[in-house]
């Protein structure tokens, strides 16, 4: 079958990152790899690595939580723009925020300066899963608690975090991949990582066996998180008992400590979205009236713009058969196909980036500096996101409905072309348009697999900024935000709805 | 010492009022407030458990004030049972440390017997201690609910529609033995439910509340067979209502002909008659009684519901044993059995 050839091609090319990492680890001699790794430098990146992973998942995991606790269930006015305001920092690319303050001071060059970067940057995504399960946990189960004599901390702790574990610990593993991955704004901040180091050994000795051992470390420290994920996740049941409407529920009265409490919301929302929007609109000011360089704007938004359809487009197209594959024919190797796609959400951008680098020029150099070898690694960079939201879409389609399109008469394929697809085709637009987003501000794997000559706006801001050009980096500051604008309040939307 | 007493309480959401000035006292045994949805029942079994603040009157829990003037107990402070709809387990503990959650800490740590206590007040086998929430039935659910809710000894338990996530034929088997746990534990509760079913078999007092306010507060039978007021009679009985006469010599003129009353309605005055469907007896077209047709049938087995029209145009609904049902269209009679509860027009 034809689909299932599609799949293992898919499932092939999303496994080359992981195949490449392996196969240099196993290239490379044992004596050649210690002495490399077994310095100082390298005990300085590990170091510097943990502790932002640590501080950094932390902070947020904190943030996060007390944010979306104090939404969801006490009487705090304004709960709704409250919700807005902690989820837009999404909105402002980490690399952004970075420049955004780095632009107003320089005490943020330090390890604290990068944890609260990080933190205001990346803890929407603990934020937000909390805050969904927080909805879809029953009020009643809180109250049970109260009214058999527990406190507000000893319900919080006992019953409420327990519940809400799950979604705590799948945003802390994504703030983590993040940390892990992130390299625009901990370049600014000055604050070497393993990333930022890969970075660099690449644009000094370009391909050289460096890079791809800290790579190897990098891919290593992914497998941990997810690894440390899966073992404090546990098999333990927490789903809901019952399936009944959630009941009404009582806030909790802040009382005195409203004042406080609405006074920490508002300086977050400052210190997370006032700062990088001021100094942006204060290097806006500044630069327009030093002039615009509007054909360099115009070139960098047409060949954004490009990139970000065509890897939309391209990452749900391979989603859809990967998808169909694995909820209409389940099987082990559907599912094995699957599951390989997700390997790369595990993989920083620039393990991707250096993986398709040194394939393409060992195996097919033709492809080497070229658009097509730029969107592969769009594809498996963004292919776990496509598959999500594609395998959400499918699934919300009954298969009775194709029974019964088979019933009257239908083929295969003519029941996917008249019924299944007409129901999926919203949600496929929906997630090529979030994989576009993501696209459109990519930097990592951009810088290394963009044929020269062809900027994006990302690149371009980042060619800018880290030559401290502030000014001429803020316009393209600007349109990347406002291209990661409408992902952010899809993703606002959906965890808010989510109480049924 | 009254189990619950409650005076003059008003509560509501912000805006209006749901709750008016309601009065209630629980001496002990299972009280049930029985009303339809969105009456309000909800509200005032959380206004006890201290979930709703109330804007007025006050709640006596076990002689102990928690509701009164300005004051108001913390929800934790009130020491009550409470078991929601569908139980609301804590679904990453236990049944055993379920049940343990709301002991004290230090008994918490040796808890084995107070738990097996518990569950065996439920009726529960204790080798369900060690099994998860998810693992159980809806039914064993309701019971590990109700015994974590009793093992710290509360002198009150709050139930709200406890049972309706059931299936029926288990809703009754778990009522009783929720009821005889309760009995056995020494422990009052106010039993909140739309069915009447439920409130009538349970319960030892039944209120019946309609749009934030008690209609009647009475045992059982007093409240099926003396209804204080007509929308009781036809909430609980089925009654149908129908308006007519009180002649001089007390008896009573409607649609159905002359029915005797037990009323409080004196000679000479207009009068609404609640008639329950047990009293009406569907007979043949030549036998006696008011002509009338029949509308539709329901048969449940045991018996079946006929709605009448009468020739006066009004409807009445009758049950009548499951040998006899007559089929829509039919031209039939209909007779009154024994009194009938009048109230003032």
């Amino acid at each position: 079958m034809p689909l299932l050839v599609v799949g293992l091609l898919i499932a092939a090319l999303t496994l080359v990152p992981l195949g490449y990492v392996l196969w240099t680890t196993a290239e490379l001699g044992r004596d050649e790899a210690a002495n490399f790794l077994w310095r100082p430098r390298i005990g300085e990146l590990l170091w510097n690595t943990t502790r932002l992973l640590v501080a950094g998942v932390f902070t947020s995991v904190v943030v996060g939580v007390a944010g979306a606790w104090v939404v969801e269930r006490t009487d705090v006015p304004a709960r709704v723009w409250w919700h807005g305001l902690l989820c837009a920092p999404l909105a402002v690319p980490a690399f952004v925020n970075g420049y955004g303050w780095v632009s107003l001071t320089h005490d943020v060059q330090s390890f604290p300066g990068a944890v609260m970067v990080v933190t205001l940057s990346y803890f929407p995504l603990v934020y937000l899963p909390t805050v969904a399960a927080l909805r879809r946990l029953d009020p009643a189960v809180e109250e049970v608690a109260t009214a058999l004599g527990k406190g507000p901390w000893q319900v919080f702790f006992r019953v409420t975090l327990p519940a809400i574990s799950p979604a705590v610990l799948g945003g802390s593993l994504l703030v983590g991949l993040h940390l892990l991955a992130e390299y625009g704004a901990l370049q600014l901040l000055n604050y070497p990582t393993l990333t930022t180091a890969i970075l660099q050994q690449y644009a000094t000795v370009f391909n050289g066996p460096e890079a791809t051992l800290l790579a190897l470390v990098l891919v290593v420290f992914c497998l941990l998180l997810l690894g440390i994920e899966l073992l404090l996740r546990g098999r333990r049941p927490r789903a809901r008992v019952g399936s009944g409407a959630n009941r009404a529920f009582t806030p909790i009265r802040l009382g005195r400590h409203k004042p406080w409490v609405v006074g920490s919301l508002a300086l977050l929302a400052v210190w997370a979205l006032g700062v990088p929007l001021g100094s942006l609109a204060r290097w806006l000011a500044r630069g327009t009236s030093a002039g615009v360089d509007m054909s360099e704007l115009g070139g960098a938004l047409w060949s954004t713009l490009m990139l970000a359809v065509l890897g939309g487009a391209l990452a749900t197209a391979a989603a859809v058969p990967v998808v169909w594959l694995a909820v209409r024919h389940r099987s082990l190797l559907t599912t094995a196909i699957e599951r390989s796609v997700y390997t790369a959400s595990a993989m920083p951008g620039i393990v991707i980036a250096l993986a398709l680098v040194t394939v393409s020029i060992r195996v097919v150099p033709s492809i080497y500096q070229t658009l097509g070898l730029l969107l592969i690694g769009y594809l498996i960079l963004f292919l776990p996101r496509a598959v999500v939201s594609v395998r959400a879409t499918f699934e919300l389609v009954p298969p009775g409905i194709e029974e019964v399109g088979r019933s009257l008469g239908c083929t295969g394929p003519e029941v996917a072309r008249r019924v299944t697809l007409p129901l999926v085709v919203p949600g496929l637009a929906a997630a090529a348009a979030l994989v576009a987003l993501a696209v459109s501000t990519e930097l990592t794997a951009t810088l290394l697999l963009a044929p020269i000559g062809t900027d994006t706006l990302a690149t371009e801001f980042w060619s800018d900024a880290s030559s401290i050009a502030y000014g001429a980096a803020a316009p393209y500051a600007l349109a990347l935000i406002l291209l990661s604008v409408p992902s952010t309040w899809l993703l606002a939307r959906l965890s808010m709805r989510s109480r049924s | 010492m009254n189990a619950l007493e409650i005076r003059g309480l008003e509560a509501g959401y912000g805006g209006a009022p749901v709750l008016h000035g309601l009065d209630l006292v629980v001496p002990s045994g299972v009280t049930s407030i029985l009303g339809s949805s969105g009456c309000g029942k909800t509200t005032l079994l959380r206004a006890v458990a201290g979930f709703v603040r109330p804007s007025g009157g006050s709640i006596t829990v076990a002689g102990t004030e928690v509701v009164g003037g300005r004051r108001s107990v913390p929800a934790r402070q009130r020491g009550l049972g409470y078991v929601p709809q569908e139980g609301a387990l804590f679904p990453h503990l236990t049944v055993a440390r379920n049940v343990a959650f709301g002991l004290p800490r230090a008994e918490r740590r040796n808890a084995h017997g107070r738990v097996s206590e518990a569950l065996e007040l439920v009726e529960l086998a204790p080798e369900l201690a060690g099994r998860f929430p998810h693992e159980l039935s809806g039914g064993q659910q309701q019971r590990v609910a109700l015994a974590r809710a009793l093992a710290p000894r509360p002198k009150l338990v709050l139930l709200d529609e406890p049972f309706s996530s059931l299936d029926a034929s288990l809703r009754e088997e778990t009522g009783r033995a929720v009821v005889r746990a309760l009995r056995a534990a020494d422990a009052a509760a106010v039993l909140v439910t739309h069915d009447q079913g439920e409130a009538l078999s349970l319960a030892d007092q039944v209120a019946v509340m309609v749009d934030g306010q008690f209609l009647q507060v009475a045992p059982p039978t007093t409240v099926y067979l003396e209804p204080a007021d007509p929308r009781v009679a036809s909430f609980i009985g089925h009654a149908s209502l129908l308006p007519g006469q009180v002649d001089a010599s007390g008896a009573g003129q409607c649609a159905l002909g002359t029915v005797t009353t037990q009323s409080p309605v004196g000679p000479g005055g207009a009068a609404q008659f609640a008639v329950r469907s047990e009293q009406l007896q569907i007979r043949p077209a030549d036998g006696d009684g008011t002509p009338g047709e029949v509308l539709d049938v329901s048969f449940f087995g045991h018996d079946a519901t006929i709605r009448v029209r009468l020739a006066s145009g009004e409807h009445v609904a009758a049950r009548t044993p499951a040998d006899s049902v007559p089929l829509p269209g039919d031209r039939v009679r209909v007779g009154v059995v024994g009194h009938v509860v009048a109230f003032p027009a």
